[in-house]
């Protein structure tokens, strides 16, 4: 077993630095890169992120058949409010019109899109805790593994964000703003994101649940996100060059690639 | 949710009266979310919490051992003294071995003691997709096929878990 004050601010420091890395890093680039291939690289890695979560909820417990009774029933019930649910808080925000949303709701959809992102780090949080608590090890690095499987966490970390990075660019017009209040965005959408995270850490420690429920609500949650990040994609901007389908290709390639690359580490 | 009534003004024309209930719709739709959701999250956190349930399925019997079958058991563990596949945490690779007779049926009963979280069980060449997503907590899965190969493939995980690097190192061997 591993100290809980060990185990819980290694999981805070190695969730949130990273987080706040990936954010700053999306958003300064996001000045210099047009948004279209911003978000076109943050869809990538939502396709990685996807199969993640999805896997982490053992696909809704179908290998169960028809025969997963109430865990099934539960599972799919979660995915299904995690889905309906963001569209409805977000119903009055031109979710399906994403050019009236730009620079109208402040930072309300990349928190929204945070918030929904953040619900798989419950599930997350909890495998640690509980491995942690559990664990005959007293190292935390050799319970999960390696140095290796703390490198692919730290750099999972710094690429997940980046989704709300790109919500944040397109939808939040920073370019007004000033270097603080981009700092202090950057901060709350990594707060924001991390909680999450930092509740499952805490809880899994502390109680063994199923985290496949949390994963299944995260995975039906990213369906929101689908819906705010391919928006963008379809917006005119200027002059469409026969380029533009290939940028963006390479752009979505670079995005799914870079989770890619991180999980080899795990591997 | 809207309701009219129509009256003749003071120069004789009809002029409508809307009355719009958006107060009480909001409330109806916050009351109806509210309960769906906590409703939900009862439900849900009281299962995954294992205050109740209805598995009745008994994943620690073994499938039937046929004539020219080879049963195994791989038990996927986050603690005691199975941590990994059959306690491959503690032991060195390869881990768990199996072996088999060319031509041999194969059926891996794979039983994920879990309570926590999903791990993935996949054999090269054999069964290559691994088992769809991964093992839910407290489930088991049977692995059947025919060792028509012979050579030696790795057994692993396939998903993403905390411990998913500790099931790295089976091995099926199979022998001619």
């Amino acid at each position: 077993m591993i100290g809980f004050g060990e185990s819980f601010l290694t999981w805070l420091a190695s969730t949130i630095l990273p987080t706040f890395l990936g954010l700053s890093v999306i958003t300064w680039v996001s000045k210099k890169v047009p948004a279209r291939y911003i978000v076109a690289f943050a869809f990538g890695i939502l396709f990685w992120f996807f199969v993640d979560t999805i896997s982490g909820s053992a696909v809704l417990d179908v290998n169960s058949g028809f025969g997963g009774g109430l865990a099934q029933v539960g599972v799919v019930l979660l995915f299904l409010i995690g889905v309906v649910f963001f569209f409805w808080v977000d119903r009055k925000r031109d979710i399906l019109s994403p050019q009236s949303a730009i620079g109208k709701y402040g930072l309300t959809i990349p928190l929204l899109v945070a918030i929904a992102l953040g619900i798989h780090g419950l599930g997350e949080g909890a495998a640690f805790g509980a491995t942690a608590y559990s664990t005959s090890s007293t190292s935390l690095l050799n319970a999960f593994g390696g140095l290796t499987v703390g490198v692919a966490y730290i750099l999972h970390k710094v690429l997940e964000p980046m989704m709300i990075g790109a919500c944040y660019s397109v939808y939040s017009k920073p370019e007004s703003g000033t270097v603080g209040s981009w700092l202090r965005s950057v901060f709350l959408m990594s707060i924001v994101f991390v909680i999450p995270s930092l509740l499952g850490a805490a809880t899994g420690y502390l109680l063994a649940y199923d985290t496949t429920y949390f994963f299944a609500l995260g995975t039906g949650a990213s369906i929101y996100v689908v819906f705010r990040l391919a928006g963008p994609l379809f917006i005119p901007s200027g002059a469409a060059t026969s380029r533009e389908p290939i940028k963006v290709a390479v752009s979505w390639t670079l995005g799914i690639m870079a989770l890619y690359a991180s999980a080899l580490f795990h591997s | 949710m809207a309701g009219s009534t129509l009256r003749k003004n003071e120069e004789g024309s009809y002029e409508a009266t809307v009355r719009r209930w958006h107060v009480k719709s909001r409330r109806a739709y916050l009351l109806a979310a509210t309960l769906v959701i906590v409703g939900a999250g009862f439900f849900v956190g009281a299962y995954s919490f294992h205050l109740f349930g209805s598995q009745t399925l008994n994943c620690w019997t073994p499938p039937a051992n046929g004539s020219d079958t080879a049963v195994f058991t791989v038990v996927m563990a986050n603690e005691g003294a199975n941590v990994g596949f059959n306690g491959s945490a503690y032991h060195p690779a390869p881990w768990p071995v199996m072996n088999v007779t060319l031509g041999q049926n194969v059926i891996i009963h794979v039983v994920n003691n879990d309570t926590v979280q999903a791990h993935g069980f996949q054999v090269i060449h054999y069964f290559d997709s691994g088992i769809l997503g991964g093992l839910a907590p407290g489930k088991c899965y049977d692995v059947k096929f025919t060792a028509n190969l012979a050579g030696s493939f790795a057994v692993q995980c396939n998903i993403g878990c905390s411990i998913h690097i500790l099931m790295q190192s089976g091995r099926l061997n199979v022998n001619s």
